[in-house]
């Protein structure tokens, strides 16, 4: 009797405690001060993509039965070119004919908005736990590096240079000039 | 009695000097990674263009900016820490609780769509142009720029979204209580004149505002 009375005790002062530590408030951390940059760029293209993230975490060993999920991102893409690369050398005007130099075309943002991500389909084991919010989102950075990986692919640079010609092309007309001809810096690979 | 002791100790040291050298070589885990979660891989998938703009933007300003966004719900009925604060005398209501940390950039400058061929007036070597006044451009809060810094409970992806929104909505707030609008549209006004003078004009005049 006495012992039951010894472990009866024990186990509510481990509830107690539980509960106390379950309860504590951790404080969230301050919020750092924006940091400003100036940027000198004319965005010509914007590019709406969707991609599918796919994941099953059954690797671990001593995890009971695995789970999987499904979710599509939607993505905005946007290019165009830095106007501060362009240096006086790289315009050319005779008469009514100019020759622009035009540095290469260069992805200005990578937008993936909360809004345009789903989960389409999740399957979890009886054992395991649902995908929480810090997992999806390593999920959805792995996807975000497949798209900075892939973007030269889907010909966004390409239609730069064709949605920036036409752009600039039409103020040069305007402003009176007849031959207009530009050109594109070479493409460098992205980091 | 000692000898099959030796050997028995001598066979071990024998095994796990091997193991050793194999988790060296990288052919067997270390005894480190025995209880280390397997890291969870996307399979590769292609990316589907849906649809292609023409946009002219003269972008101006970037803002990084860093928000703390939160928020807490009743645990639900019948889960673990609901029922731990039941048995515990004296606990206040158990509530769940998600903080997320949301590193975003705001992207500023002028939409150049909204230009007329009444707001640009060209004569001989003089220019002069009327810009539409800078805004907010653009909002990014990428996966890989958010932590979740306490997540307690079940959190739905409808909710999370929902604090993502307002993340968003605080990094515009304060951008715009920095006076970064104003700052950016004067930067527009520079870099116009710049790429004008540039273009051959010796007198250049850029204004913004209607």
């Amino acid at each position: 009797m006495l012992y039951f009375k010894h472990y009866a005790g024990a186990l509510l002062l481990l509830v107690m405690v539980t509960g106390l530590i379950s309860c504590r408030q951790e404080e969230p951390p301050l919020q750092k001060v924006l940091e400003v940059r100036n940027l000198s760029d004319l965005a010509t293209t914007e590019y709406h993509i969707t991609k599918i993230v796919k994941a099953s975490d059954d690797k671990t060993w001593y995890k009971l039965g695995d789970r999987k999920i499904l979710m599509s991102v939607e993505a905005v893409l946007k290019a165009g070119i830095d106007l501060s690369k362009l240096q006086p050398e790289d315009v050319i005007i005779d008469g009514k004919n100019i020759t622009l130099n035009l540095p290469a075309p260069k992805l200005i943002s990578l937008n993936l908005p909360p809004s345009g991500i789903k989960v389409e389909y999740q399957e979890i084991g009886a054992l395991r736990d649902p995908f929480d919010n810090a997992a999806r989102d390593a999920l959805l950075a792995q996807a975000e590096k497949q798209i900075r990986r892939d973007i030269a692919a889907t010909g966004i640079f390409t239609e730069t240079e064709n949605n920036t010609r036409t752009l600039i092309t039409g103020f040069l007309q305007h402003a009176g000039y007849n031959n207009i001809t530009i050109r594109f810096s070479p493409q460098t690979p992205l980091p | 009695m000692i000898r099959p002791v030796i050997k028995t100790a001598g066979v071990l040291l024998a095994i796990a000097l091997i193991y050793w050298l194999c988790s060296r070589a990288g052919w067997l885990p270390s005894p480190s990674r025995w209880f280390s979660a397997a890291p969870v891989t996307i399979d590769e998938s292609p990316i589907l263009v849906r649809e292609i703009r023409k946009i002219s933007q003269l972008v101006t300003l970037n803002a990084q900016d860093e928000v703390v966004v939160s928020a807490v719900k009743p645990s639900p009925p019948g889960s673990a820490r609901q029922i731990v604060t039941v048995f515990t005398p004296g606990a206040p209501p158990s509530m769940d609780h998600l903080v997320i940390i949301v590193k975003g950039q705001v992207l500023l400058g002028t939409e150049l769509k909204g230009l007329t061929v009444d707001q640009l007036f060209i004569k001989g070597d003089s220019i002069s142009l009327r810009l539409p006044v800078a805004g907010i451009l653009d909002i990014q809060t990428n996966p890989s720029d958010t932590e979740t810094f306490i997540e307690e409970g079940s959190w739905s992806p409808a909710e999370v979204t929902a604090l993502k929104e307002k993340a968003r909505a605080l990094l515009a707030e304060r951008v715009k209580a920095k006076g970064l609008p104003e700052r950016a549209n004067a930067q527009a006004l520079k870099v116009m004149e710049t790429f004008l003078k540039t273009m051959g004009y010796k007198k250049v005049t850029v204004l913004s505002g209607n």
